[in-house]
């Protein structure tokens, strides 16, 4: 009996005090504004711990099955307003009488995780993952207008994609009355999360300088999408799973079934190709205005982004009129083309959009030389290959394969920075990481999920290594 | 008659030659868990899937032909990076709190052994014994753990006291002979959040066995920082990776031969030796060559980040992009780029996780494992053009 009450009592401690006496490590998982910019994490704490057997508590639960959420409405701390009640201010109970706690977040999640490491012991380490340490100018492009009565950014990137389909139906991929639900949600919110998470906002700045970056070890996994961001994060916020592609892959599809249907009109399969090359033409529209500009200093993105502006409206003319003239053979023909030109439209513009708050490399790249009289072939060939989105680096390796040996030039390139589709490479960096991972094509929604092989996907890979400990013990957990 | 003997005996000797060839052949990859793929001899034993489920097969390296295959739902939990220990008899896989010894030559289970605590991911041997570190029930220790390879019998070789074994990482032991003298060394780290982190290299040898000594090749520092890494141990020289810093350590005379500090660290990617020189994979996108010798910097060649583990061969160093997802191969003697490559047409991309040896590549897409001669590589795969001073 006696021995019976002992075990009653011992077990009594085991669930009193969870993460200490079975060796397991207490955890926080945090996530951003779920659906607005982060998807949360759903259901990837649940797959490290069960099907990966990392032994973790997860004290404040942000999945599906959570117990105890944090309210990411209170915000992070406000230099000017230091009393007012914050995320983080709210979590600290939840910590009392823990240690070694290794806290993991997303998006506005990380912000409020920083705050939290500043004012509570109980923090140990920190994982940041596509976090706007630096704050974020897509979230401004969104929210800032000159005048209350003005239309942001966004909202004019999107007036101009509305303008091309020109009254036409295209709800059947609606990609643009997506990015229209998504951006108003991000600009007539009545929170001001998004406020705070824009650059240069009070709160970036009081973490950023008031202290100094985290006193405790931390770890960046930064995403990014090669081309097309907008495309990928509407995808990924529309599906609950953020690995499916239903938008991309409509839009493709439209596209390939013209491309059959006039396979023999060379024509119309030229006009086919430029509809559905636009952003990658635009891309290198872009590298030659700032080649341009280059001889004579570096120009101020003001002037490269007016240029830029100025190429888009005038292809964007020719284009229009090039699928005008064919409206009287074929309706259908026209009305596909208007709306896969206004999705290249509005992904190279929200691109560029963020690109005028982030830097561009210059160098030089080898490049194949296509003769003229192998052009059509080539571009003939490419049609063949790949179908949807192709993008400029597909295009690139394609020629490649088009010709052997082709001979090859030496061309001045222009690399904008990377982005996740919502938050640029600079933007998710702090000074001082142990660990610095890059999460290749993860667009910013993707960032919280393993994707759907679980094998597959890099987050997977990034989160073991930090638990195994390679980037050291403070970020280590113990397998079950 | 005889004429015709003849040549059918030369038929049959042309067609043994041409089937000693390196083939190309495709296994499916489990879906589930990964990890390196083992080689010994002709055997490659990598993750796979099986009727059963996810398994791990033992494939012929040459012919790509299943030579055995075991499923255990444990191997779901792999750490895709972890470091077992083969031999021509055994096969040593730390997975948590399993240690699983299996027969390389026919995958059956030798023995098997679950403790109470989990070990550590990386497992190291010398043919008699394998050695795993454990932290210890109090939470105020560590323990190296010493299994007989025949048996499986475990017996306890040391108990090292740490502030907090929760928030200390100590590596399995390496066993080294230092010309005169055999031991075991672990990197260990002791994380004091908020204040100094300890980092020290626990030596111990047979020639004074009850006196494990602490050497430190890593300052204390207030980020937790130490070495992380399994190091290379090559006779009396050890090499070991802490943040940026790679350090020479001179085991038999216990003391620091050189230090390095690169520009970045090396995280994904893992320290190689190769003739007389040290290869690091770094996150700053560099593969560097280092004089293991000196320490001094022979080359550094452009790669992408997240790399995967180098590889090499006598005429060239393999590695995989992560970021990139694209195929290096390097000149191994003056780091000039030899070729990059991808996967033929659209849709697949090469993993990070990868075997090069033998005259081959076994490549993964996440979908198949992909026997490619080294020699076809420009013929099987998409030669990238030239190299590229940007990330594609």
């Amino acid at each position: 009996m006696k021995n019976n009450k002992l075990l009653n009592t011992f077990a009594l401690t085991l669930l009193l005090l969870p993460g200490w006496a079975l060796g397991q490590r207490n955890t926080i998982w945090l996530d951003g504004v779920r659906t607005t910019t982060s998807k949360g994490w759903q259901g990837t704490p649940n797959s490290m711990r069960d099907f990966y057997n990392y032994d973790f508590v997860d004290l404040v639960s942000t999945n599906s099955s959570g117990s105890q959420e944090y309210d990411v409405i209170l915000g992070v701390r406000d230099s000017d307003m230091p009393t007012s009640p914050t995320a983080a201010m709210q979590m600290e109970p939840m910590l009392d009488n823990r240690s070694n706690v290794l806290g993991i977040a997303h998006d506005f999640g990380g912000l409020v995780l920083r705050e939290l490491a500043n004012r509570d012991n109980s923090l140990s380490a920190m994982i940041l993952d596509g976090v706007p340490n630096q704050g974020s100018s897509a979230v401004k492009l969104a929210t800032d207008a000159d005048n209350p009565v003005d239309k942001t950014s966004a909202q004019l990137i999107l007036e101009n994609a509305q303008s091309v389909q020109a009254m036409q139906d295209c709800d059947d991929c609606n990609a643009l009355g997506i990015f229209e639900t998504w951006i108003n949600a991000l600009s007539t919110t009545s929170i001001d999360v998004f406020d705070q998470m824009a650059n240069e906002s009070s709160q970036i700045t009081y973490l950023n300088d008031n202290p100094p970056p985290p006193e405790i070890p931390f770890a960046i996994l930064w995403g990014s999408v090669e081309e097309l961001s907008l495309m990928s994060l509407m995808d990924s916020r529309t599906s609950n799973n953020p690995w499916s592609t239903p938008i991309t892959t409509c839009a493709a599809e439209a596209m390939e079934r013209a491309r059959k249907d006039y396979e023999t009109d060379l024509e119309i399969l030229g006009l086919i190709s430029t509809v559905s090359g636009f952003f990658g033409r635009a891309l290198s529209a872009f590298g030659e205005i700032v080649g341009e500009f280059a001889g004579g200093g570096t120009p101020s993105p003001g002037t490269v982004l007016s240029a830029f502006g100025d190429w888009v409206v005038a292809e964007r003319s020719a284009i229009i009129e090039d699928i005008e003239a064919q409206r009287e053979a074929d309706q259908e023909l026209a009305r596909i083309l208007r709306c896969e030109l206004s999705h290249q439209l509005l992904a190279s513009e929200w691109q560029f959009g963020l690109i005028k708050y982030g830097t561009v490399e210059v160098g030089t790249e080898e490049v194949p030389l296509l003769p003229e009289a192998s052009q059509a072939l080539c571009i003939q060939y490419c049609q063949e290959q790949f179908t949807g989105f192709p993008g400029l680096s597909v295009f690139g390796n394609c020629v490649e394969d088009c010709m052997d040996d082709p001979p090859t030039q030496t061309v001045t390139v222009y690399l904008p920075e990377e982005n996740d589709g919502l938050l640029l490479k600079s933007e998710q960096m702090l000074d001082g990481a142990a660990f610095v991972y890059h999460l290749e094509e993860h667009n910013h929604f993707q960032e919280t999920a393993l994707s759907g092989q679980s094998s597959e996907g890099t987050l997977n890979h990034a989160l073991q290594e930090l638990f195994d400990g390679t980037a050291g013990p403070a970020f280590a957990v113990p397998k079950q | 008659m005889r004429y015709l003997i003849v040549v059918w005996g030369l038929l049959i000797s042309l067609s043994g030659c041409s089937s000693a060839l390196q083939e190309s052949w495709v296994v499916p990859c489990s879906g589930h868990f990964e990890f390196y793929p083992l080689n010994w001899e002709q055997l490659l034993i990598l993750s796979s899937s099986c009727d059963s489920g996810p398994c791990i097969k033992a494939i012929d390296l040459r012919s790509g032909e299943e030579v055995w295959s075991l499923s255990d739902s444990c191997f779901n939990q792999v750490y895709y990076n972890f470091q077992p220990y083969m031999d021509e008899r055994y096969l040593v896989l730390p997975v948590g709190r399993e240690l699983i010894c299996l027969s390389p030559k026919t995958g059956e289970i030798l023995w098997q052994s679950r403790r109470s605590r989990p070990g550590d991911s990386h497992v190291f041997g010398d043919g008699q014994f394998v050695y795993r570190s454990y932290a210890a029930p109090t939470d105020t220790a560590f323990e190296w753990i010493r299994f007989d390879l025949d048996s499986g019998r475990d017996s306890l070789l040391l108990v090292s006291p740490v502030s907090k074994a929760s928030r200390c990482l100590m590596r399995s032991p390496v066993p080294f002979f230092d010309g005169r003298d055999s031991g075991l060394v672990s990197p260990v780290i002791d994380y004091e959040p908020r204040g100094l982190t300890e980092s020290y290299l626990l030596l111990w040898k047979r020639g004074q066995p009850a006196a494990p000594v602490r050497r430190t090749i890593y300052p204390d520092n207030e980020q937790g920082r130490g070495p992380g890494l399994p190091p290379v141990v090559a006779g009396k020289y050890s090499w070991w990776v802490a943040s940026q810093d790679v350090v020479s350590f001179d085991l038999a005379n216990e003391k620091i031969v050189w230090r390095v500090t690169l520009p970045h660290g090396l995280l994904t990617s893992r320290l190689t030796l190769h003739g007389e020189n040290l290869f690091l994979a770094c996150e700053d996108e560099k593969l560097y060559a280092i004089a293991a010798s000196t320490g001094k910097l022979q080359w550094s060649s452009p790669i992408a980040g997240t790399p995967s583990r180098v590889f090499h061969t006598p005429e060239a160093t393999y590695l995989i992009g992560g970021s990139d997802q694209v195929l290096y191969e390097i000149d191994r003697h003056n780091g000039q780029l030899l070729g990059r490559y991808t996967f033929q047409g659209t849709g697949r991309k090469l993993r990070r996780v990868a075997y090069f040896g033998h005259g081959v590549a076994v490549l993964n897409d996440g979908r198949d494992w992909q026997a490619v001669p080294l020699t076809a590589l420009p013929t099987q795969l998409r030669r990238l053009q030239v190299p590229r001073n940007n990330r594609r």
